[in-house]
């Protein structure tokens, strides 16, 4: 398998005069947790956005050594790409086991082991005992993990989290941190991470790549990273 | 998901068991007998509708054309190409919904009002398609007088009331049945999870142009479908049904059922048919009544009869429900 399970090249989108992100162009490694962190409007969700097909971009997309560009979402998740996002986005109508049984029935081809699937995302997450809570009359950090677990019945391979952490206490936070290393190390995903707590990022990732208005300014390790210069300034400076 | 997505089954059989056996009680009763059948046929229309605009919250407006389309198709190929009535009214639905799916393909990347805007234009194009055609449609006077369905010695027609009843029972319960079926299977919780949360859905794998497809196909099958039936019914069609009233009544009859909470556009249809026909001699008052029943129902009820139980729920529990409270406390 190759090095590499994502690769970013030259990417660019704009949203009229705005462009959101401008020559971009980076690799993830299989198997190792990416962060992105940049100032608000850096580019980084609209990135997530490009990757997973809700927009379109020029440039080059390739995961798993194929290109995904100008897939559609359905598809770019049948391919075995998951994400979560920054507001929690859950069918609120719908228990808290439907939610995660739209990620096991449409996100996986195949119709064999959904249950087993819906019950691993459920354990895994640890929300057994609310399956049959309606979505909306779940707290912040319980819908979290329902949205978390729907992505993570699709199986897949890569998973994309978009400011995960936003909005929760420090109890909260560590343990989720436990359950990304636990999904990391254990079930051999890979993770892409956005987030604005630089600790929290830090202590997460492998490695780390900062956006600046759309542009990559560093990628490297944590240690590295939070010791460049230009990295400083953007943060502290602004 | 049975009881979660729609359709309890108790209020089900009990309904069913109602509408199975209030005719007996009626069969003398011509108008009696034909109000509940026109009940039964806007049912099944309005709960199709419901399909599309409850469950998938697509906003087609088309589905009153829809029920012409399979009205005419019947009339048309009954008059003129002599076909035998039963498979006219089959071809009613089969045609709607060739159609139904041409008009969602024309809609797969709109969203919201924009669907509602093309679907309407369907109801500005038909009447002109018909008095365009007036040599074979019979322009505004219509169809009538064509050969009904002949079921062994039962002939299915408003001059038979109550075999008819019947039969447009047996035919409503065929297809309410399916429409059930589709809300409680994987189709209807893509509806679903697409209504609550589009870009979600779509990010755990739902192809959101399929089920927008598949919606406009099934809807407009099982609408043209019951608009071949009506016609059949009344041995006629004319294009009175695509003017604005009848649009506003099924409407009306889907918010006082429920939007997305079936089977209440039925119970919604039945008040409504049965409301709007004692209401008759009010002559054009008539709307401003129902309109009144409208009014109420948005401010007091807004999710419409069906959400009563839930709303009820909390009164009952606290009047008698202290009884439990009392026997799980536990003894020092």
């Amino acid at each position: 398998m190759a090095k590499n399970i994502l690769e970013v090249k030259s990417l660019n989108k704009s949203f009229g005069e705005l462009a959101a992100v401008k020559d971009l162009s980076f690799e993830v490694e299989r198997g190792e947790v990416f962060g992105i962190a940049g100032p608000n409007g850096a580019g980084k969700t609209t990135l997530f956005n490009v990757i997973t097909g809700f927009y379109q971009g020029s440039g080059d997309i390739i995961f798993g050594g194929r290109s995904i560009k100008g897939l559609r979402p359905h598809q770019i998740c049948h391919k075995g790409i998951a994400r979560t996002f920054q507001i929690p986005q859950l069918f609120l109508t719908l228990p808290m086991v439907e939610n995660v049984k739209v990620g096991a029935h449409f996100g996986v081809r195949g119709a064999r082991g959904e249950r087993e699937g819906i019950r691993e995302a459920i354990n895994l997450v640890g929300l057994q005992g609310k399956e049959n809570v309606i979505a909306a009359n779940l707290n912040l950090f319980d819908k979290k993990l329902a949205m978390l677990a729907a992505a993570l019945a699709t199986k897949p391979k890569l998973l994309l989290l978009d400011e995960p952490i936003g909005g929760l206490s420090p109890t909260e936070v560590r343990q989720t941190i436990t359950l990304f290393q636990k999904i990391n190390q254990e079930l051999g995903l890979t993770i892409i991470v956005i987030e604005h707590l630089m600790k929290v990022l830090a202590e997460l990732s492998h490695r780390l790549m900062i956006l600046h208005n759309g542009e990559k300014i560093c990628i490297g390790s944590p240690q590295e990273v939070t010791k460049d210069k230009r990295v400083i300034e953007v943060y502290l400076g602004g | 998901m049975v009881v979660k997505m729609g359709g309890k089954p108790a209020l089900l059989l009990g309904g069913l068991l109602v509408l199975g056996l209030l005719p007996i009680a009626f069969q003398d009763n011509p108008r009696i007998l034909n109000i509940l059948s026109l009940s039964l046929v806007w049912g099944v229309v309005v709960s199709a509708w419901d399909l599309s605009i409850g469950y998938a919250r697509v906003w087609s407006f088309g589905h009153i054309a829809f029920f012409t389309i399979g009205a005419y198709t019947t009339a048309l190929t009954i008059v003129h190409l002599g076909i035998p009535p039963g498979a006219g009214i089959l071809l009613g639905g089969v045609v709607t919904a060739i159609v139904g799916i041409l008009i969602g393909l024309l809609c797969l990347r709109l969203t919201g009002v924009y669907v509602a805007l093309v679907t309407f234009g369907l109801h500005i194009v038909l009447p002109i398609l018909i008095s365009w055609r007036r040599d074979y449609t019979g322009g505004d006077p219509g169809l009538a007088g064509f050969p009904p369905l002949q079921l062994g010695q039962y002939i299915f027609s408003s001059s038979a009331p109550f075999s008819s009843y019947y039969i447009i029972l047996g035919i409503s319960i065929l297809l309410l049945f399916i429409i059930y079926r589709v809300i409680n299977s994987p189709i209807g919780l893509a509806f679903v999870a697409l209504r609550d949360s589009d870009g979600f859905a779509r990010s755990l794998g739902v192809n959101e142009y399929r089920y927008k497809l598949i919606v406009f196909g099934i809807s407009a099958f099982i609408t043209g479908l019951m608009g071949a039936v009506y016609a059949s019914f009344y041995n006629g069609i004319n294009p009175r049904v695509l003017r604005i009233p009848t649009f506003l009544l099924a409407l009306i009859m889907i918010m006082l059922g429920g939007l997305g909470r079936f089977p209440g556009a039925v119970i919604g249809a039945f008040v409504i048919t049965f409301a709007s026909e004692f209401l008759r001699p009010l002559a054009h008052w008539r709307f401003v009544a129902l309109g009144a029943i409208v009014v109420a129902v948005m401010v007091f009820m807004p999710q419409g009869l069906m959400a009563i139980p839930e709303r009820v729920r909390p009164f009952i529990r606290r009047t008698f429900g202290r009884r439990h409270v009392e026997k799980e406390v536990p003894k020092v």
